[in-house]
């Protein structure tokens, strides 16, 4: 650790990874440094990117009521004790909070110089995106795979990971299910990490679909599926 | 039109005048956050229930001490979520064999759930930016991605890891710094910062 500076542990400060005389000592420096200070913030708005970076799953209905049912009661023996205990109103509450790294406005998210990411980038902004899982179809657990799109429109963006890395003869190739039968669509490549990312431009709104896959294909695409399929998601799911 | 920003700040300010349906409303936008958080932290349904619970109900307490200078609404949601998830982990504390198979869990999302259908808009633009923090995760070298992960999502110090990988401590210090690096780099080229 530097002597002036914390600055290389700072990471592993947020993340909750040091040892508590490391942490006591980083917060004691944080105290009176304004450098460190800074660079935590910064350290601070990855690790509350990362508090989004897990698999959503969708809590049982009751447990809504449950906890507000809790909350209610909560409320009944505050009231029971202290008649004006939630009457003051708030008295942190001063101002708008700073903006952030994912505060900005649409536009802002951009991506410079990646078609798909600055599509990604203008979905996520608008209210009615919507996100349809590909699962694996088990021989290549890793693979996963999310479309972004919005129902009533044609445009998405297909962002893959965990794909094993093809010959330099083969490319992916994404598939629309209408009826059961598959339309061919755009076919990417992924990068050393198994990762890609391609926009889908439908030839019908995205809700006129049942489902997608992802086969590889010989370089060029195929007019109809020849490989297995690698990765699938249900486009009704979601709508 | 508010922003999101303003409405979650106006529902706590309406939690704090006592407003259960203002609570209600943010659970709505933030619950199935904070509940895949804890379930993923705890691999345990019924615990990550449990955990929900305990946050909406600190919140209800606790809505007058928050402060919108050092944070979003929903970020103060998920670090509750995410500090009782890990004290209750450490508590319980998993094994190394544990901890690398929830590190392979992490990036091997076929069994995610998500059911989008009745969330509102917030929740579904979050969803999004959930995708890219995946994507950024998924770019880093499996090393670094899974100190990460056995830093943050299970609660294990840089020595811990270090020892369940029988690794020295030094590179499991590296690995977190440049994998920090890297995703930071990654949300940045994402978010085109």
């Amino acid at each position: 650790m530097n002597e002036q500076h914390v600055e290389e542990v700072l990471d592993a400060y947020v993340l909750g990874a040091l040892e508590p005389d490391e942490r006591s000592f980083v917060e004691t420096h944080l105290e009176t440094c304004a450098h460190c200070r800074d660079l935590a913030a910064v350290s601070r708005n990855t690790e509350g990117a990362l508090l989004l970076g897990v698999s959503l799953v969708t809590p049982p209905p009751s447990l809504r009521a449950r906890i507000l049912q809790s909350v209610r009661s909560l409320a009944a023996d505050q009231a029971a004790t202290s008649s004006s205990s939630l009457s003051d109103g708030p008295t942190v509450l001063r101002s708008r909070m700073p903006h952030d790294l994912h505060s900005k406005g649409g536009n802002a998210y951009a991506a410079e110089g990646n078609p798909a990411l600055t599509l990604l980038a203008r979905l996520m902004a608008t209210p009615d995106c919507r996100i349809w899982e590909l699962q694996s179809t088990g021989a290549n657990a890793g693979a996963y795979a999310r479309l972004v799109g919005i129902p009533r429109n044609r445009e998405a963006v297909l962002v893959a990971s965990g794909l094993p890395i093809l010959t330099a003869d083969s490319v992916y190739q994404i598939w629309l299910l209408r009826s059961s039968y598959p339309m061919s669509n755009a076919t990417f490549h992924v990068d050393a990490t198994g990762s890609g990312q391609q926009i889908v431009r439908a030839s019908a709104a995205l809700r006129r679909f049942d489902a997608i896959t992802i086969t590889p294909e010989p370089a060029g695409g195929s007019p109809a599926p020849t490989g297995p399929i690698v990765l699938m998601g249900n486009l009704h799911h979601g709508l | 039109m508010p922003d999101q920003d303003e409405i979650d700040l106006a529902l706590v300010k309406r939690v704090c005048a006592g407003d259960v349906e203002a609570l209600g409303q943010l659970y709505d936008c933030y619950g199935k956050f904070v509940y895949s958080l804890a379930r993923y932290i705890m691999h345990d349904a019924s615990a990550a229930e449990d955990i929900t619970q305990e946050v909406f109900l600190r919140v209800w307490q606790h809505a007058k001490s928050f402060n919108p200078e050092r944070g979003r609404v929903r970020t103060w949601l998920l670090r509750i979520a995410h500090n009782l998830a890990i004290n209750e982990i450490r508590r319980r504390r998993v094994s190394p064999v544990t901890a690398h198979e929830a590190t392979l869990q992490y990036v091997q999302l076929s069994q995610a759930d998500p059911d989008p259908q009745n969330d509102p808009a917030a929740a579904l633009q979050l969803q999004a930016q959930g995708v890219l923090v995946q994507w950024a995760l998924a770019r880093l070298a499996e090393p670094q991605r899974r100190a990460i992960v056995m830093a943050f999502f299970e609660g294990l110090t840089q020595q811990e890891i270090a020892a369940a990988l029988d690794v020295p401590v030094g590179t499991i210090k590296a690995r977190i710094r440049m994998g920090m690096q890297r995703l930071r780099e990654f949300l940045q080229e994402a978010y085109g910062q």
